[in-house]
């Protein structure tokens, strides 16, 4: 059995999912999280449903990649129920979307969500009577506290019973006989705004257009709407409702989340500080465990030698600068996500943002970028145009350091005495010229409106998995990465061969001030940027070569994870663009400072 | 009137929505269209966005698009 799950953005889709099968989506206080089709299965009765969850849409004849993917999905899966989840405090608008969905004629449940603050707000739902106005089952639920789960799951179990049935008693011979017809008028139901005779403005681009039909939803959405929800009394203006009208106030609200976002960034840098002590005490008597292990276990040589160095020397940076900085990021993240906060900085810096071209929307990738930047890659798709996805992506690319990179930047800026207000101030103008410089060759700007959510108390079991997924990439990608990483630096220092990059001395010297090998060392970024600074810390650099090559490093190339997303997300050619982009910016940076330090 | 001429606080009706608005579209599927109640919240300075409430949802809105919102008094 297949069931498509269906929404506006923000009801809560992907909380009443993990209610339901207890599995791992991202739940964001913010539009357009999930934006591809996940699956998930959940088993009732012997049998085993597929539960599909489309990204949130406002209609189906929307233009835009979310209502592609909802629309492909049904002409690729047979679709037995539509989950249709509403949000119970935005009846009116929610029901556009319900009345084109139970136009398709498939069978459809409708779940009144967040029925918990509907009736804190004072709204009472008339199920009974919506369900009848819908001609299809409404259920009240909360994904908060669990309301309706089990009658959801008793409606399924049932569903699941009648389907058995139906397929012993008739069975399917061929298979699609009675489909055809339904995805006809699929079809034709999304195609309904891209006409040419329907529309009343028929000047506008595919999509763009509202029809006669559109409006007519609307208006018995509203109807509807009205019907069915009565007020039960004068409500009063929760606490939280206090707050969010502080939050949004312009000036105030703006000084509030700028505040917020300097606490994140002081509680990062203390918390690395403050682990790295306890982790060491741990980690030392393990590697010398290993250091010895290795040595006993293999014949002395050049092998033993570099791996009994390389192998705790590669332990030492993932456990004790980058697992606490991507633990750290992914709490705050998941923090801002699921309080509401995330979105109000995009209002907040709309203007900041819109004098260098980047829309305010692009706060939302750039800040998930400080996590990291592959899943950030995918919410560019948020954004309004192509040019401004570009931008962003090139932003991400170039600029913005990842949890693991920022974690790495501080050990070794102050493992030399770096100049950390040198790194930051050139961090910060390239973020500005790159932005400016590329939105005036590929303007894009583009009218926005999007929704704020409203504030809310993160739920404990989406902070903890979010968390578990940004931090799962530490076992699976960083870990090994760096430790081979670690051995391959190792063989070449061991073996000599750094020492034929002396030739090049003289020329990196005179370009760029500093040494042949930290050169090198900005070579590697192309790997992996947070690697690169493992070659770093075997290098006597003086404070000067060490802000020249952290400046380099941290304004290159993006990571390999990345440069892949890159592609599946805008194509080859923009990755070119990228890598060509990030080359130009670390060379000119290294030249820049080093006429610009002084000596 | 037109929409950018609102004041925080104020409530009004969308009376109609200027032809040949490439937003029309995701105007409507935000709810607002000919007929919806909206409030004014907030609105930033320097001409930044304007935060606007249909229904139950707050929306951020760009003062370009506010432009081409005709609405009168409730």
């Amino acid at each position: 059995m297949n069931i498509a799950v269906i929404g506006n953005p923000n009801v809560g889709k992907s909380a009443v999912l993990n209610r339901i099968t207890g599995s791992n989506w991202f739940v964001s206080n913010y539009s357009g999280t999930s934006v591809e089709i996940t699956s998930s299965t959940l088993k009732i009765g012997g049998q085993v449903i597929n539960i599909y969850d489309t990204p949130g849409i406002y209609s189906l004849n929307s233009n835009g990649e979310e209502a592609n993917l909802a629309q492909g999905l049904f002409n690729e899966k047979e679709i037995d129920l539509i989950l249709n989840i509403v949000d119970a405090t935005n009846l009116e608008r929610n029901l556009i979307l319900s009345y084109e969905l139970s136009e398709m004629g498939q069978p459809m449940l409708i779940l009144l969500n967040q029925i918990d603050r509907a009736r804190s707000m004072g709204i009472k739902i008339d199920c009974k009577q919506l369900a009848a106005n819908l001609s299809s089952p409404v259920l009240a639920f909360s994904a908060a506290t669990g309301e309706g789960l089990a009658e959801l799951m008793q409606y399924l179990e049932k569903q699941v019973d009648n389907k058995g049935r139906r397929s012993v008693h008739y069975g399917r011979p061929d298979g699609y006989g009675d489909r055809t017809e339904e995805k006809a008028q699929i079809i034709i139901l999304g195609q309904e705004c891209k006409c040419s005779g329907n529309c009343h403005n028929c000047g506008l681009a595919i999509g763009d257009c509202v029809s006669p039909e559109d409006l007519r939803r609307a208006e018995k959405a509203r109807q509807v709407a009205r019907m069915v929800s009565g007020q039960m009394g004068a409500r009063q203006k929760a606490w939280l409702e206090k707050i969010q009208g502080v939050v949004d106030r312009p000036i105030l609200g703006t000084i509030i989340l700028l505040f917020i976002a300097y606490l994140g960034f002081k509680l990062l840098l203390n918390f690395i500080k403050i682990s790295e002590g306890p982790i060491n005490s741990i980690l030392e008597p393990i590697n010398r465990i290993i250091e010895e292990f290795i040595m006993a276990v293999l014949p002395s040589g050049i092998v033993s030698t570099v791996l009994a160095k390389a192998v705790p020397e590669g332990l030492i940076i993932p456990f004790t600068i980058i697992m606490p900085a991507m633990l750290m990021v992914g709490l705050l993240m998941a923090l801002l996500e699921d309080t509401g906060l995330l979105p109000r900085y995009s209002v907040a810096l709309e203007r900041a943002g819109s004098i260098f071209g980047v829309s305010g929307q692009a706060i939302i990738p750039l800040s998930l970028g400080f996590g990291c930047r592959t899943p950030a890659i995918v919410a560019t798709r948020i954004l309004p145009t192509e040019a401004q996805r570009f931008i962003i992506i090139t932003l991400l690319s170039i600029v913005i350091p990842c949890s693991a990179t920022l974690g790495i930047l501080a050990s070794v800026i102050s493992a030399f005495q770096a100049s950390l207000a040198v790194i930051v101030i050139t961090m910060l103008t390239v973020l500005l010229v790159l932005a400016y410089t590329l939105s005036r060759i590929m303007p894009g700007e583009s009218e926005f409106i999007y929704e704020l959510p409203p504030l809310r108390i993160p739920l404990g079991t989406n902070i903890w998995n979010k968390i578990k997924i940004r931090f799962s990439g530490f076992f699976t990608e960083v870990l090994p990465l760096l430790l081979l990483m670690s051995i391959g630096i190792r063989t070449l220092m061991e073996s000599g061969v750094l020492e034929l990059f002396r030739g090049l001395e003289g020329f990196t010297r005179l370009v760029f001030g500093i040494p042949a090998e930290a050169f090198v060392a900005v070579l590697i970024t192309v790997f992996q940027r947070y690697l690169a600074p493992i070659v770093l810390m075997n290098l006597p650099l003086n404070p000067r070569e060490a802000t020249i090559a952290i400046s380099m490093i941290a304004l290159s190339l993006p990571c390999l994870p990345m440069m892949v997303m890159t592609v599946r997300e805008v194509g080859f050619k923009s990755l070119a663009k990228i890598i060509v982009l990030g080359l130009a910016t670390s060379f000119s940076v290294g030249i820049l400072l080093n006429i610009i330090l002084p000596g | 009137m037109l929409m950018t001429t609102m004041k925080p606080g104020h409530k009004v009706h969308v009376l109609e929505i200027l032809n040949d608005n490439p937003m029309a579209r995701r105007l409507y599927e935000m709810g607002i269209m000919p007929g919806a109640e909206i409030e004014m919240l907030s609105r930033h300075p320097f001409k930044g966005p304007l935060i606007i409430k249909v229904g139950n949802t707050t929306l951020a809105l760009d003062r370009r698009i506010a432009d081409s919102i005709v609405v009168e008094d409730c």
